[in-house]
């Protein structure tokens, strides 16, 4: 019987071994690639190395909405300050149940029309359009009936002018230059369909005008642990994956799309959760599928700072919607792996986020299991197991330090010694408590999945500081 | 497996202090480049000075820049430094008495990485505007031109637009037509219209070789002409007749005519306003605002009940803009097309008639 035990545990563990040095390859191989690219991007930045020009494209800044009543009018203000000469903003209120419709007519002078929107994307009855010109830049505001946030897009992709569109979520600000960023890629290389934008934790910030004029990483450990998380994915993972167009995620809090291709993919899912995860993935596999050259590009430049939960009810709520987004997105798109599996999009991309992203939490659990299993036959080797624990530990806490660091000198931010000693802290939380809560969290996110449907994920919003 | 992390760990571990060293150098750089800029300014003062008292400017001084501007970083600090000279009634002459330095220094960083050659050719075209003019200086850019890194590229052809004969600038967009490297339109047309000298001739000459160039390429060059003058009308027209024209050209050329309208086209546009291809509608409709006569009006009534939504936004915009009479006018708004009837309103209501 011990035999058998002993040869099952050998068996895991060389599983395990082989897991972990593919996951710790994938980490350090971004940090690397992530410390180049940005490396060379300052280079590029102090050698005039850029696109710099007075007028850019046209954009639609499309900006769906719901209950967003504390957030809304600074975002929308914060837009018109922005650094670019040609762009309009288009606002859909996705039927809100609480004061955001009035909180916009009492802050913006609408006036109200009937102007005809061509349905390209079949979308939910539009109940009102008003209309403003503010600062030179057109203000749609649409109030429609409720159908969630995909579909909220596509009214927006209806109404839009301009044959690129911007989507940014209604409690964000966009950094004074972030348009002028995003659309770069699109002017380097006309085979871009899609960029996606840096995104950062606005609660840490303070901004006037689209420029920050402070920052500081807070103390509240709920937010640091996140301001952390995103460093390392922002500003490793994306740079490794943007090598080879492999990105799967652009956020639905800010990113550039060119229209004619999303029109042409059908628009945004409606019946989704991950609605922008589902869309770029769809426009990889209808790209692949035609046999259309295209780029998705990743712009660490273009900055955009959206508010995080800041309390633990609220991450779980987020981290739950966001887990079965993923689980929806990899699951509907199996031909990334049967059809194009030769493309890096397909052999990288698509199988790291179904081994370390879907299924790493499982992975986890599993491991925890088969260590009280192989505590109880007396196999476990207790100095290895924390030795292991350590040092993985203490690899997390060096990439994500490093991540942290980077962010400072690409970004031109003041460091302060406070800043570093929280970070550490931070890091160190993330590294050995908070992310493995986060395992705990989608490994449960299953639970009650079918009653959720396409809901708009909430969280408490706070009015931003001196916008 | 711990092997390999510990492997990873150090390397991460030197990444790191790699970046917390790359702060402290952005900082020591800050600080250098300060003190740099100083040096060069008080320099260039001195020679400045000379020159206005109509002295030549000291050999020494051009040995001194050709020594240091090799340093890329000495380079930026004088970038910085002349551009603080602008407005500077001797600043011209300065410039043209380091042009033998330009020159070395073109050769010289053509032995620099790609980021570098991009460097000096915006150097090169934020300072040669009227001064830098020696061909020397071009042809060793020109070499640039079909290196894969756009950036390199845009600032050679930024270098370009600030030299005064537009062969260079026609030779330019010929190669990347032969070589097939795609430049955005925008970049194109946003390039030319920075041109400082005699925009007629370039124009005269970027027509004459249009056939040569590639669909962005002569996409920017029609934007550009579009920008700058009316003397095309004849020669567009005669351009919009040929056959075999890429779409996009066309539809290009059809907004020069809305913006310079000439009767000689008019009956090529309405014949337009019956095409198959729904692009060409939908322009055309737009650029017909500006032919006011009843053959339009009446082209455009039909067309505001086109099967394309955006021709019939286009056709209602534009028979507000001519003289349409108010019974055109109501035939549409108590017609059977209720589409027709509800872009015609909301136009009616928001731009007025």
């Amino acid at each position: 019987m011990n035999l058998i035990v002993q040869q099952f545990m050998n068996g895991i563990a060389l599983f395990f071994i082989g897991y972990m040095i593919l996951y710790t390859t994938y980490l350090f191989l971004s940090v690397l690639f992530g410390a180049i690219r940005l490396y060379d991007k300052d280079r590029m930045m102090r050698l005039n190395n850029e696109l710099k020009h007075d007028y850019y494209l046209p954009v639609s800044v499309i900006m769906p909405a719901y209950n967003e009543e504390v957030t809304i009018v600074d975002s929308v203000k914060s837009l018109l300050n922005l650094d670019y000469k040609l762009f309009e903003i288009i606002i859909v209120d996705d039927g809100s149940s609480d004061e955001t419709t009035d909180e916009l007519l009492r802050a913006f002078r609408f006036h109200q029309t009937d102007r005809p929107i061509q349905t390209k994307i079949p979308t939910k009855a539009i109940d009102v359009v008003y209309e403003a010109k503010i600062n030179g830049i057109k203000i749609m505001f649409i109030r429609k009936e409720n159908g969630g946030k995909g579909d909220a897009l596509n009214v927006g992709i209806n109404a839009s002018r301009y044959p690129y569109f911007v989507t940014l979520d209604a409690d964000s600000l966009l950094q004074k230059n972030a348009l002028e960023k995003i659309i770069q890629p699109v002017l380097a290389d006309e085979r871009v369909i899609a960029v996606g934008g840096m995104i950062r934790i606005a609660q840490c910030v303070k901004m006037t005008d689209g420029q920050v004029l402070d920052y500081h990483m807070p103390w509240q450990p709920i937010i640091g642990m996140q301001v952390v998380e995103y460093d390392r994915s922002f500003l490793a993972s994306r740079i490794l994956l943007d090598q080879f167009s492999g990105n799967l995620i652009i956020s639905g809090a800010f990113g550039l799309f060119k229209k004619s291709v999303v029109l042409s993919a059908g628009g945004y899912q409606i019946n989704t959760i991950g609605e922008d995860m589902e869309l770029v993935m769809r426009l990889h596999t209808f790209m692949l599928n035609n046999n259309r050259p295209y780029k998705v590009k990743y712009q660490p430049e273009a900055i955009c700072w959206s508010q995080a939960p800041g309390s633990v009810q609220d991450i779980m709520r987020q981290r739950r919607r966001w887990y079965l987004g993923l689980f929806q997105s990899l699951t509907a798109y199996p031909e990334m792996l049967t059809r194009f599996l030769k493309k890096p999009v397909g052999f990288i991309s698509y199988i790291y986020y179904w081994v370390f992203e879907l299924l790493a939490p499982f992975i986890e659990v599993f491991g925890i299991v088969t260590i009280a299993l192989a505590s109880v036959f007396g196999l476990l080797n207790v100095p290895y197991m924390i030795e292991l624990f350590f040092i993985y530990t203490g690899f997390g806490v060096i990439l994500s330090l490093t991540a942290f660091f980077q962010r400072v000198f690409t970004q031109g931010l003041k460091l302060h010694v406070l800043d570093i000693i929280k970070a550490f802290i931070m890091v160190v939380f993330e590294n050995a408590i908070y992310r493995y809560i986060l395992s705990f969290v989608r490994v449960t996110a299953f639970i009650g999945y079918r009653k959720k449907g396409k809901r708009w994920g909430s969280i408490k919003r706070v009015k931003q500081k001196n916008v | 497996m711990i092997v390999v992390t510990y492997i990873y760990f150090f390397i991460c571990l030197l990444i790191m202090l790699f970046t917390v060293g790359y702060i402290m150098y952005q900082y020591y750089r800050k600080q250098t480049d300060k003190k740099r800029i100083a040096t060069f300014k008080s320099i260039i003062d001195k020679q400045l000075k000379s020159i206005h008292q109509d002295r030549p400017l000291a050999e020494n001084h051009r040995k001194y820049l050709l020594d240091k501007l090799k340093h890329l970083n000495y380079l930026i600090a004088y970038h910085d430094a002349l551009l603080s000279y602008q407005n500077h009634e001797d600043i011209k002459d300065y410039k043209g008495a380091i042009e033998p330095v330009i020159k070395q220094l073109v050769s010289y960083y053509a032995k620099r990485d790609d980021m570098e050659k991009a460097y000096i050719s915006h150097f090169i075209a934020t300072h040669a505007a009227g001064v830098w003019q020696d061909d020397v200086v071009y042809r060793k850019l020109f070499h640039y031109l079909t290196e894969p890194n756009v950036y390199l590229r845009e600032n050679v052809l930024k270098a370009f637009y600030q030299q005064n004969n537009p062969e260079w600038i026609v030779k330019a967009y010929e190669t990347l037509s032969s070589q097939h490297i795609d430049h955005h339109q925008k970049l194109i047309q946003d390039g030319l219209m920075r041109y400082p000298y005699d925009k007629r001739s370039l124009i005269e000459q970027l027509y004459l070789k249009r056939g040569c160039f590639s669909e962005p390429i002569l996409l920017g060059i029609i934007g550009f002409i579009t920008y700058e003058t009316s003397d095309y009308q004849q020669l567009f027209y005669d351009w919009v007749k040929e056959d075999k024209l890429p779409l996009e050209v066309e539809l290009k050329l059809y907004r020069y005519f809305k913006k310079y309208p000439t009767e000689q086209v008019k009956p090529h546009l309405l014949a337009m306003l019956s095409s198959q291809q729904d692009e060409k509608r939908t322009v055309v409709a737009d650029v017909l605002a500006e032919y006011c006569c009843d053959d339009v009006i009446k082209a455009l009534k039909i067309a505001v009940a086109d099967s394309n939504w955006f021709v019939r936004r286009n056709a209602s915009r534009s028979l507000l803009k001519t003289d349409v009479k108010i019974d055109d006018l109501m035939d549409i708004l108590t017609g059977p097309d209720r589409y027709a009837r509800a872009m015609l309103r909301y136009y009616l209501e928001t731009e007025g008639g």
